[in-house]
């Protein structure tokens, strides 16, 4: 991350300057769509939830006091738009054993659902990691950025997060010898 | 399988199942569907600089928005804790330096702060610590937890009917952060570091009345904006705790009232009990 670069595009915005704010739009609306994914597990929904993080950021920022902070203020904001669309209904945590077509599904597709509700079955805090590691492949350091942690501690939980994973697969009767990928 | 987040399979399965079609930010399509947000953006522009890079000015300060003001309350109060010189005087026992060492020292406080704008509109706030520095702040309909022991200035915001989470409009809780110091505790000093200098001087005053002299210690200090008689604190003086601290800026005033009796539960400091609540 170019701190100085960043700072200097959050203090223009903040005296007014749109094109420093579409920068900054430019910089972070792929993690956001992802942070918002995490939650909403709806690809639609989550891009209409990084929109609205952007109006409120740019309606608000000048109330952001440490500049420096900017992508985890965001994150912050993602959380609580998510978290208000889902409490609207507009969204479901995550879809699954509901679907009607799941009947017809095939192997494959059951592997697919096993992986993405062992994700959802995750704490908050260790699917927005996952989320964005694979959503978008963001590296260790924008996630450390967004997430607010150190790059090592998102290392740590990344792990673990994992772990977590192959254990659920596996109790599901899912290891990496059943796994095809399609 | 020991150590499955080394696993290939794993990340091709996540990538598969969460990977996705790379977004495609087109800054201008936003713009078209939030004409709003920006118009109150550049409107920004014709009103100069952010007051960041701005000279500490009380008046205009005190002049901004609600929410501003609290901050604006905060640098007042910081302020005034700044380049505390100390004064010899004959006339007290009791000097800065000891009322801001005690201050420190003390497990939990209660700050209710009243605020008036210019407009006569009062605001109260009332500011929680505990033992454990955990805090918890009122104002209006709003509060706020933070936990100042993490040393980051993380915090949750709530309506308080609703009890529904609130967008993070940093001012309050960096000013509780400030207020608390980036150390866990609430320290003068550390409150001294990061804001610039506009009151040179607090010196102890002796107050007409002896009976009231004997337990109370006025302070009077010296500050560039601020007429000496429109601030003043005041500290127990066997205890040596402030227990009021009174600034009137034209145009306004900001007292504040310190309590060290008001010892609460940890409960009240957690966010989650209160949503349970």
């Amino acid at each position: 991350m170019n701190l100085n670069s960043e700072t200097t595009l959050v203090e223009a915005a903040q005296n007014g300057h749109l094109e420093s704010f579409g920068a900054l739009y430019e910089r972070y609306h792929s993690s956001m769509v992802a942070l918002a994914y995490s939650m909403l597990a709806d690809r639609d929904l989550a891009e209409d939830a990084a929109q609205d993080v952007f109006a409120i950021a740019c309606r608000d920022i000048g109330s952001l006091k440490s500049k420096e902070r900017f992508a985890a203020w965001l994150a912050g904001i993602c959380r609580n738009v998510s978290k208000q669309m889902l409490r609207a209904n507009k969204a479901k945590p995550v879809a699954v054993g509901d679907n009607p077509a799941a009947q017809k599904r095939d192997d494959t597709e059951d592997r697919r659902e096993a992986i993405r509700r062992a994700v959802w079955s995750l704490r908050e805090a260790e699917r927005e990691l996952i989320v964005m590691r694979y959503f978008d492949g963001f590296s260790q350091g924008q996630i450390s950025e967004v997430l607010d942690i150190s790059p090592q501690a998102v290392n740590g939980r990344l792990i673990r997060a994992k772990r977590k994973i192959a254990k659920y697969l596996k109790r599901n009767g899912l290891t990496g010898d059943d796994y095809e990928p399609s | 399988m020991n150590h499955p987040e080394n696993d290939k399979w794993l990340d091709d399965a996540l990538s598969n199942v969460i990977g996705s079609e790379k977004t495609e930010p087109n800054f201008d399509k936003w713009k078209q569907e939030y004409p709003e947000a920006v118009e109150m953006l550049t409107s920004r522009a014709a009103r100069g600089p952010s007051a960041s890079k701005s000279p500490l000015s009380i008046r205009k300060i005190i002049m901004k928005s609600p929410i501003t003001k609290l901050a604006a309350a905060a640098v007042i109060v910081i302020a005034v804790f700044i380049g505390i010189e100390q004064f010899d005087t004959n006339s007290s026992s009791v000097v800065w330096a000891d009322v801001a060492e005690r201050f420190e020292s003390v497990p939990f406080i209660k700050i209710t702060i009243y605020l008036r704008d210019p407009s006569n509109k009062t605001k109260k706030i009332e500011i929680w610590k505990s033992e454990d520095s955990r805090v918890r702040a009122h104002e209006g309909n709003t509060v706020f937890f933070a936990d100042i022991s993490k040393h980051k200035n993380e915090f949750t915001i709530f309506d308080r009917s609703t009890k529904k989470l609130l967008n993070g409009d940093e001012n309050l809780p960096t000013f509780i952060w400030e207020l608390c110091s980036k150390e866990g505790r609430f320290s003068l000093d550390t409150l001294t570091k990061s804001f610039p200098s506009d009151v040179k001087g607090i010196i102890p005053l002796e107050t007409a009345d002896t009976a009231a002299s004997n337990e109370i210690v006025l302070f009077r200090a010296k500050a560039k904006e601020i007429a000496p008689e429109r601030l003043k604190i005041w500290a127990l003086r066997k205890s040596k705790l402030p227990i009021r601290f009174f600034v009137r800026p034209e145009g306004g005033y900001m007292d504040l009232f310190f309590d060290y009796s008001e010892h609460k539960e940890a409960a009240f400091f957690d966010p989650v009990a209160f949503t349970n609540q």
